[in-house]
């Protein structure tokens, strides 16, 4: 019944009362929603908490809730402002990367770029993990939403409040830099 | 979404990103979402009427509306019971009032049946018989006749049924009890017999003995120019009266 409907349509429905529509809404999202927030901060507790507190934004800004825009932009949206607070509280560099304080695209590879970690994953989800930890995180978040979020460049900009020439490069950025830490794989 | 031509994204990479990308949300955290967004979704309680939103003040309000009109009520009309202290023995009456034979007449019309009323007639009744074979036959006439109706009838039989007589002390302090209890219990009746004493001659329909003790009560409260006074009147009134011993 709800498979037809558009994200907005159950969002609006959800907003006047239908449950059933908020389920359904739920169910197309909670994967990537997930896998996005697990893949951006690196940490299952910390991505489970950041995706609950996404969805209870969700649940209670239903009332005011208008289409403006597509509901996959507005829900990452949210899940990039919950990423910047939590950045802001405990990683101050993480947050200037987020606000464009620093040219993400000019700094060097995470700490688990050794070797012997790299040893450690040794399967495809391990590599591809270990080749988004090295990204910066916002050439990672560009990456992430583009390909779990399935979002356009103007719909990334709209995410994540900047340009759409931003987001293109860093998400050339990103790509190269993937495509040459598994390029084995591909 | 490689859905422009500038789109920098990779194809054979975004394949292996599906294909190695995995991860789902606990089931305890999808219950929990599921939940809040049922409860926030769960239509709210109707808002109560306005009535029943100022059930409470309004309750308040009337209850010291009720509260002012009480208080109001009673500085204007005091109930019988405030007025007496403010006649009590230890505040000047005049002398008319203090010799006035209101003192059985009153209580017992005021309170019939009551023993503050009752009580002290009973008391003095034998104390009055013997009084009556002391007296002077003009007395004893005014003895028989009695101050005022009500108040006859008790003393009379009550010496009629020949009671044993109690000591003086204690008909002494029935006396004087029994004075603070009238005051105190009928206040209403008394301007009453106070009019009529303050007219012609009230004193000779005043009862010798209760006259009496009327004097010695007050000069145990320490009032003994007014006991002076009644007893002058209590001479003239009662010429062949032999006084006891105590107001000589």
């Amino acid at each position: 019944m709800h498979d037809d409907l558009s994200d907005e349509r159950l969002m609006l429905a959800y907003r006047d009362g239908d449950t059933a529509s908020f389920e359904a809404l739920y169910a197309r999202y909670r994967s990537r929603l997930y896998r996005h927030l697990a893949h951006q901060c690196g940490d299952a507790r910390l991505a489970e908490e950041f995706y609950q507190d996404i969805w209870l934004k969700v649940i209670n800004a239903r009332a005011d809730y208008e289409p403006l825009a597509k509901f996959s932009t507005w829900l990452y949206r949210i899940a990039h402002h919950r990423l910047i607070d939590h950045y802001r509280q405990h990683a101050r560099n993480g947050a200037d990367l987020f606000d464009g304080g620093i040219d993400p695209d000019e700094l060097p590879a995470a700490d688990s770029a050794n070797p012997a970690r790299q040893f450690e994953r040794s399967d495809l989800a391990s590599r591809l993990t270990l080749a988004l930890e090295e990204l910066p995180a916002a050439q990672r978040e560009a990456f992430l939403l583009a390909e779990e979020g399935g979002l356009s460049l103007e719909e990334i900009a709209a995410a994540t409040a900047t340009g759409r020439e931003t987001v293109k490069s860093r998400l050339r950025y990103a790509v190269g830099k993937l495509r040459h830490s598994l390029q084995d794989l591909l | 979404m490689n859905d422009t031509p500038d789109d920098p994204r990779d194809p054979k990479l975004s394949r292996l990103y599906r294909k190695a990308s995995q991860g789902e949300p606990p089931p305890a955290l999808d219950a929990a979402i599921l939940a809040a967004a049922r409860t926030a979704a769960a239509p709210q309680r109707p808002p109560r009427p306005w009535w029943r939103r100022l059930q409470a003040p309004f309750a308040l309000a009337a209850s010291v509306v009720l509260a002012v009109i009480l208080t109001v009520t009673m500085e204007r009309n005091p109930p019988a019971e405030f007025d007496s202290p403010a006649s009590a023995p230890g505040k000047e009456r005049p002398a008319a009032e203090q010799k006035a034979p209101a003192g059985p007449d009153v209580g017992s019309s005021a309170l019939p049946g009551t023993p503050s009323a009752i009580a002290p007639e009973r008391k003095d009744a034998p104390r009055r018989a013997e009084v009556k074979q002391e007296m002077p036959t003009d007395a004893r006439k005014s003895l028989a006749s009695p101050p005022s109706p009500a108040g006859s009838g008790a003393p009379e039989s009550a010496a009629a049924k020949g009671l044993p007589a109690p000591a003086a002390d204690l008909a002494n302090e029935s006396l004087a009890g029994s004075e603070r209890r009238k005051s105190l219990a009928a206040p209403a009746a008394a301007p009453a017999p106070q009019a009529s004493h303050e007219s012609a001659a009230p004193v000779a329909q005043k009862h010798p003995e209760i006259w009496l003790e009327e004097i010695r009560s007050l000069r145990r409260q320490g009032r003994s120019e007014e006991a002076e006074r009644s007893l002058r009147e209590f001479r003239a009134a009662y010429p062949d009266y032999r006084l006891p011993e105590d107001l000589r």
